[in-house]
């Protein structure tokens, strides 16, 4: 009797204990999207019904926290199974060797991603992280500082953009725009100019000089605000949004805040695509990902809630849970979703079919990893050079040819 | 005669409290903006200098909106118990140590107290991965304790009991232990009293910490009823899809408000009597 | 009478509890701190290699380096300034006069208020349109409309001070409050003889006030110093390290979280420490008790 009675408890507790053991948790972060917490919810429930014996987890945190978050959680060997990176993270984790290449995982998946968002990826040829959401920068304007200043039109070039940047200054006194000027890398890029060439740093080129010198003309005519260097998106919207700089170049998501700070101003935008240049490339894309940190317990069943996440059906239903983001799958950029505001009265809505017709030539622009052995300082020092030629405290020559000869000599190494 | 004297009384009086208006306003305005800008039902003038300072259609939605789109009860209960349980660890070590260090000859002593100001000047960012090795070790990630631990022994509160406990007349002490008190004794009898004030402030200064510890707590914490208002108020209400910044400002006036009226109803503490707390 | 060794026992038994904690949480990562300063760390595969002092030489010739511990040091300019103003206001509200607790909670507010919310505000205070140009144009020191606009935290001669001013209004509310505990201990009697003495009040404050409250000015100015010198969020948040206010402190993080470099962090973490106990070491040769 006894030993009957062993035997069934003993069974009971073999299939109780396995059955815990079936259920995997899959833990993965994401960046500031708490306020989707329907729509996470909802994808957690499909996951979880299509892969049985798999859990998924959602943690979102502040985006100052995923990086030393992760680090801590890779060297005490517990780390999630997909975290939410930006491209330039991306790369620098994978030169690091602490996010794992994805390749062998996609296998024929790798299909659906369009091909701007795969190369964004793409660290010596095999891919690090599954592209998710994407955004690019478009003009939003004030249609009354425009039609003080003599505009009809927004620009479509960025010699336009600058030429009526001038002239909205002149007629009206009000600076035009507050471009992103801490990512100057990103601008050469834009402009379809070179940074380095054959291990040297070549921005200090005649044309290069022409480039930063148009900034320093802009500064000095006061068509940037004083303090364009310090201003990142939020002070940006913010000046749009007291009617102190004519022009927004940003990603759909911040007329969102116009439209509740500033419901006035948000009546009077009008939105238009961002300029292309000599780069033919989108200024200031910016694609979200999901990657898989090394050491993690289960990669191949973190790769499936990746993909799973990052499919045509599941960014489509993201995209319309942010109204204003663009998934980075092929078919799914085709959906009429994205096309329908055209002409909707809503200021959003017209932003995003505008920002999705702009998607075919948005990289997100950023140097290639382990070109520059101390990547902090050295763009630092680009950047404190052109800032200081653009404020005026040097001319242009000079500062490029500072900052190409610190390069240079940490190059040489 | 006595007019002169009155008259001189009044030039002081209005000197002192002119001066403490104007250092009043200084310290406060930033708070005054972010009170006006929470108040504001209409945002347009939020960055509009001196006109935000008042508010525009003033109206408390956004603290409304606050409590709707974020679990603010639950980030604010989490704060209170974290800070309670941190005052608490704090005041206990540092009363401790701070007594042999203070009133006590043995060997070691200088070394120790050399060693402990030394953490006081290295970097804290750079205990952020070997404290997380250890927790995990320790099986204290995403708890409570975990988040505020590190803190207990904070070199600081431990410098400030030790000057406090010096600064007490012997006579006192040597008076105790002829009544044949045992070290336990004078301390809790003795010194403690005595550096109320000390303590107080300490007390004071651990509350304000650990209400807006934000970076040890955030990596520490990962589930999201478990997160302080420091760590919740940014996850929720920042980031490239926040829609407002009235919000924020709101939500900030909700942290800092409990916190104030704390401060203001417990500052007699370390100020103590008037009389001259030591005699 | 008890001797010495009788202590030793109380002694430690006491220290205990700050003893064990410190030795796990801040001596272990301390330690562990200064053994990466010599080696080259690879965080996935947890493996660090000696390097032979790589990174000391390496920071030895970073420009970058030379100039942000520069600027750390100069901001050591801003602890004789606020630790006086602190003890000032102290004694200013160390009375029963009415309003005193609405004023000591006022000055408080800084210190209560995080370094984020500050933070934005003084950016607007500090933007070349914002709070400061317009009270400056308000007392006419500064030509009107916009030609007397200036970029205070933009232009790398004064944007560092603008930082320290910060800091000054941030930190004040802190230390009155341990000036004001220390205050208590100052016997009401011994300030009455000397008014009767006819001492005027900056004789009563630097022959009285100031001797009698040494242990806290020694505290104060110790707590003063070392944040000056480790001093990286109030730069962070005003002026992301652009015109020259880049510090020590912020290499160490921009090293460790930017480049993941962590041997070199630590390393340079290692300079900032060793400027600190000599500081520390000088202030407490000339402010401390002789016992």
């Amino acid at each position: 009797m006894k030993l009957k009675k062993m035997l069934i408890v003993g069974t009971a507790l073999f299939a109780g204990v396995h059955a815990q053991a079936a259920d995997m948790e899959l833990e993965f972060w994401t960046m500031n999207l708490a306020k989707f917490n329907t729509y996470f919810d909802q994808t957690i429930v499909k996951f979880n019904e299509a892969n049985p014996g798999l859990k998924a987890k959602w943690v979102d945190m502040n985006w100052d926290q995923i990086q030393p978050k992760l680090i801590a959680s890779i060297a005490a060997g517990n780390p999630p199974a997909l975290v939410n990176f930006n491209v330039p993270w991306v790369h620098e984790f994978a030169a690091q060797g602490n996010i794992l290449p994805l390749d062998q995982f996609l296998g024929a998946n790798k299909a659906i991603y369009s091909t701007n968002a795969v190369k964004d990826v793409q660290v010596k040829g095999q891919m690090y992280a599954f592209p998710w959401y994407n955004s690019t920068q478009i003009i939003a304007y004030n249609k009354d500082i425009f039609a003080k200043a003599g505009i009809k039109n927004a620009p479509k070039t960025f010699d336009e953009f600058i030429v009526m940047g001038k002239q909205i200054k002149a007629k009206t006194g009000l600076a035009a725009f507050a471009p992103k000027m801490s990512d100057m890398i990103g601008f050469f890029y834009y402009a379809g100019l070179p940074v380095i060439t054959d291990g040297k740093a070549v921005f200090n080129s005649p044309k290069h000089v022409a480039f930063i010198q148009k900034f320093a003309d802009l500064y000095k005519a006061g068509v940037m605000p004083k303090d364009v260097f310090k201003m990142a998106f939020e002070q940006e919207i913010a000046a749009y949004n007291s009617g102190k700089i004519a022009m927004m170049t940003t990603a759909a998501q911040g007329l969102k805040r116009t439209e509740t700070d500033a419901k006035a101003i948000y009546d009077k935008t009008e939105v238009a695509p961002f300029p292309l240049d000599a780069g033919k490339l989108n200024l200031g894309s910016w694609m979200m990902d999901f990657v898989i940190p090394k050491g993690t317990k289960d990669p191949a069943a973190a790769a499936k809630l990746g993909i799973f996440l990052t499919s045509d059906e599941q960014q489509l239903a993201f995209s319309k849970a942010t109204e204003s983001t663009m998934p980075s799958t092929k078919k799914a950029n085709l959906d009429p979703y994205f096309q329908s505001g055209a002409n909707s009265a809503d200021v959003v809505d017209r932003a995003r079919s505008v920002a999705a017709k702009s998607m075919d030539n948005a990289r997100t622009l950023t140097l290639t990893p382990g070109t520059l052995p101390d990547e902090t300082v050295m763009t630092k020092k680009l950047q404190d050079e052109i800032q200081n030629a653009v404020e005026g405290r040097k001319s242009v020559k000079e500062a490029l040819d500072t900052a190409a000869a610190a390069w240079n000599e940490k190059l040489k190494k | 005669m006595a007019m002169g004297k009155q008259l001189q009384t009044v030039l002081t009086l209005s000197g002192q409290y002119a001066g403490l208006i104007t250092f009043g306003i200084f310290t406060t305005f930033p708070f005054i903006w972010a009170l006006s800008v929470a108040l504001s039902g209409d945002p347009s003038n939020t960055w509009l200098f001196p006109r935000s300072f008042i508010p525009t259609d003033v109206s408390l939605m956004w603290f409304k909106r606050v409590f709707d789109e974020m679990p603010f009860m639950t980030y604010m209960k989490n704060s209170t118990l974290m800070t309670i349980e941190s005052i608490l660890g704090v005041l206990i070590v540092s009363i401790l140590a701070g007594y042999p260090l203070a009133r006590l000859k043995f060997p070691g002593r200088n070394f120790i107290f050399v060693s402990i100001l030394a953490t006081m000047m290295l970097p804290s960012e750079v205990a952020i991965i070997p404290n997380f090795i250890t927790l995990k070790h320790m099986g204290l990630l995403d708890t409570h304790l975990g988040a505020i631990i590190p803190n207990f022994a904070a070199a600081f509160g431990i410098f400030l009991m030790k000057q406090a406990f010096e600064a007490v007349p012997q006579d006192l002490v040597d008076a105790a232990r002829v009544d044949g008190a045992t070290e336990m004794q004078i301390l809790w009898r003795v010194m403690v009293p005595v550096t109320g004030p000390s303590i107080a402030a300490l007390g004071i200064f651990s509350l304000v910490n650990a209400w807006n510890d934000y970076i040890w707590p955030s990596i520490v914490i990962s589930s999201r009823d478990k997160l302080p208002l420091a760590v919740g108020v940014f996850n929720d209400l920042t980031g490239p899809f926040a829609t407002s910044y009235s919000m924020v400002m709101a939500a900030i006036i909700m942290t800092v408000i409990p916190v104030l009226i704390f401060f203001a109803f417990t500052q007699r503490f370390f100020i103590g009597g008037m009389d001259g707390a030591v005699k | 009478m008890k001797n010495s060794s009788s202590y030793t026992g109380i002694a430690y038994l006491f220290l205990a509890p700050a003893l064990i904690l410190m030795g796990i949480f801040t001596f272990w990562p301390v330690g562990y701190n200064a053994y990466l300063a010599f080696n080259n760390y690879s965080i996935a595969d947890g493996v660090a290699t000696w390097n032979n002092f790589e990174h000391f030489k390496y920071i030895a010739h970073e420009e970058l380096f030379h100039n942000a511990l520069k600027n750390s040091l100069i901001y050591l300019l801003i602890v004789p300034v606020i630790q006086i103003a602190a003890l000032l206001v102290a004694k200013l509200v160390n009375n029963k006069l009415p309003g005193m607790t609405f004023f000591r909670a006022a000055f408080y507010i800084p210190v209560i208020t995080a370094v984020s919310i500050a933070g934005v505000v003084w950016v607007n205070v500090y933007k070349y349109d914002g709070i400061l140009t317009w009270f400056l144009q308000m007392l006419h020191l500064i030509p009107q409309g916009s030609d007397g606009q200036v970029d205070w935290l933009g232009n790398p001669d004064f944007a560092l001070f603008g930082v320290m001013m910060f800091t000054f209004w941030k930190g004040i509310g802190w230390f009155m409050v341990l000036y004001l505990a220390g205050l208590q201990g100052i016997p009401k009697e011994v300030e009455e003889a000397a008014i009767l003495d006819g001492a005027n009040v900056f004789q009563r404050f630097w022959k009285i006030t100031v001797p009698m409250v040494k242990p806290t000015i020694l505290l104060c100015t110790l707590m003063s110093t070392i944040a000056a010198m480790k001093v990286f969020q109030e730069v962070a948040i005003l002026t992301k390290g652009q015109a020259d206010t880049y510090t020590a402190m912020f290499y160490v993080y921009d090293q460790a979280f930017r480049n993941y470099n962590f041997g070199r962090a630590a390393a340079a973490g290692l300079v900032v420490t060793f400027f600190c106990m000599i500081l520390a070491a000088i202030q407490f040769r000339f402010l401390g008790e002789k016992k």
